[in-house]
């Protein structure tokens, strides 16, 4: 696996089992996991599915989370893989909108998933075939394939806690992601991967 | 650069939201935190007092999801995570006393007319006596961790206001180790598939045989046991002395669960009944009938959203014969008396395989 791009602050598994624990008996002290895991899932949910859905994946991540939280087995120290988990679920609910923004993406070169987060009128435009073949990539993955490929590139999940996140052993994450990988390596055949870097980059 | 770096590129300009765009699903969490602290204050206030939503809300749990979990999973749930909260807050809930639904001037003629006493605990050692004299001798079908325990029951509601009666059959499956998918049929009428555990997910008491095995089946020992909850919770008591009034509540819920199971290894229901037996707050009632409209006594906790839930014993020998409730439906409209006891049971090797006779 490639190592991550960068670097972030993990919080401490062990705090979260601790936590998670806590809030058995003191319910509260599940709003700190909330504050703490709160921002990764909103922003993985966004750039899956864009702002206003991710609200709602996030809102409801959390409460079946808390709900759950007896199911919740300690010894597996992070909550991070589990709340990943529950919202790779809840983002199944809204696949068809997903697949049509990629779709949308890769016909149009126009992303309505970062529409109004930036002014990006050049890198848009130059990093257009690149953004078009990743849609079309993307809209034509398995919804399993999508699941790992997209945690590990974007969430930088280990396949440890991507198998943990999904409930799958780890050798399907292997293959899940080699196949995933080959299949967007393909639909970038065309491409400079240096000149894609620069134009993305550019924004 | 390969397609990782490139997919990694992708939507970047995405960040981590502002606290601003965090702030509904907070308010959501925070609501259902409240409402589970609110809930648990309620069940486990004797008074008749309580808040409109409280009382829909438990009686959701008491009359219609909890079902599950009362009879076929005796494991922390929803209500004991609800019963531990009261721990955090000791604040009585006063506002928008609707009256106590659940008893009070209403009450049908149909209903348990309250007459003889009879001591809750004499019944429940008696119980325990006639499971054990049961299993002395019997042969037990040790269920392996991956086939399922099938039950049959009969589920009968009368409704309190038209005095209407409906009857059906239920059929329940239960994964023995929860590694399967499980059906559960008692509540509702179209039955549910129950999923097996998750990777990060448990039971308490941990799932499949071996675990029940390792129960102990000295009464006092069991609930302190059950006392100490999931692992690393809380701290397991050094007598039933320091267990608190808000403990007992999931306690007697969990030994419920684990007295009436059908298939148990041996010497873990009669502890069950036993330890059942020295929870304070145990009332017997009685002068009630069972489903079959034979004269029984009813064991309930008394408090104010678990009395009606009595486990329903035979007047004679004291023999467990079934469960009665009152299950009142979520928008509050109608209210049922329900009965429901097992009529076959077996150790199955597939889900929806019923035992050959």
């Amino acid at each position: 696996m490639t190592a991550p791009s960068h670097v972030e602050r993990r919080p401490d598994p062990l705090e979260d089992s601790v936590l998670v624990q806590a809030s058995q008996t003191d319910p509260q002290r599940f709003a700190e996991l909330y504050d703490r895991h709160a921002p990764d899932i909103h922003r993985y949910a966004a750039r899956r599915l864009g702002d206003s859905a991710a609200d709602d994946v996030v809102a409801e991540t959390f409460l079946v989370a808390f709900r759950r939280r007896d199911r919740f087995d300690p010894s597996r120290g992070a909550a991070r893989p589990w709340l990943y988990g529950i919202a790779s679920n809840l983002i199944a609910g809204h696949r068809r909108s997903e697949v049509m923004q990629y779709r949308v993406l890769a016909r149009t070169a126009v992303d309505p998933v970062v529409e109004g987060h930036h002014e990006r009128s050049d890198s848009r435009v130059a990093a257009a075939a690149v953004a078009r073949q990743l849609g079309a990539a993307l809209a034509r993955l398995s919804k399993g394939d999508r699941d790992v490929l997209l945690l590990v590139a974007w969430e930088s999940l280990t396949y440890d806690e991507v198998a943990q996140a999904l409930e799958i052993p780890v050798g399907t994450v292997r293959s899940r992601l080699n196949r995933a990988r080959k299949k967007v390596r393909k639909a970038l055949g065309g491409v400079d991967p240096t000149a894609a870097r620069e134009e993305f980059n550019r924004g | 650069m390969d397609e990782m770096t490139t997919l990694r590129h992708m939507r970047a300009e995405i960040s981590r939201p502002g606290p601003d765009r965090l702030t509904t699903g907070r308010e959501r969490l925070q609501a259902a935190i409240d409402e589970e602290a609110s809930a648990s204050r309620t069940a486990s206030d004797p008074s008749p007092t309580g808040g409109t939503m409280n009382e829909v809300e438990i009686t959701g749990h008491s009359g219609q999801d909890s079902r599950g979990l009362f009879r076929r999973r005796p494991m922390l749930g929803v209500v004991v995570a609800a019963a531990a909260a009261v721990a955090v807050t000791t604040t009585v809930v006063v506002a928008g006393n609707i009256g106590d639904r659940q008893g009070g001037s209403a009450r049908p003629g149909s209903d348990v007319a309250r007459t003889k006493t009879v001591s809750a605990k004499k019944v429940l050692n008696a119980a325990a006596d006639r499971v054990r004299e049961a299993e002395k001798g019997a042969e037990l079908d040790v269920p392996r961790d991956d086939q399922f325990v099938y039950t049959k029951e009969t589920v009968k509601e009368t409704d309190r206001k038209t005095g209407k009666t409906e009857r059906r059959t239920a059929e329940n499956w239960d994964s023995v180790d929860r590694t399967k998918r499980g059906w559960v049929d008692e509540i509702g009428g179209t039955g549910t598939w129950v999923e097996p555990l998750g990777r990060n997910e448990s039971t308490f008491p941990r799932p499949g045989w071996k675990a029940l095995e390792e129960l102990s089946t000295d009464p006092d020992e069991l609930i302190r046991y059950l006392a100490k909850g999931p692992a690393g919770v809380g701290k397991k008591p050094d007598s039933l002395k320091d267990i608190k009034k808000q403990d007992w509540y999931m306690l007697q819920f969990t030994l419920k669960g684990l007295a009436t199971r059908e298939v148990a290894p041996k010497g873990l229901r009669p502890a069950a009944y036993e330890a059942l037996a020295k929870v304070p707050g145990m009332k017997a009632t009685s002068g009630v009938v069972d489903g079959k409209g034979r004269p029984a006594v009813g064991v309930a906790y008394d408090r104010k959203f678990s009395k009606e839930q009595m486990l329903l014993f035979d007047e004679d020998g004291y023999e467990y014969v079934g469960d009665r409730d009152i299950r009142t439906t979520l928008d509050n409209k109608k209210s049922y008396e329900q009965f429901i006891w097992v009529t076959d049971f077996a150790v199955v090797d597939k889900v929806k395989q019923r035992p050959r006779r």
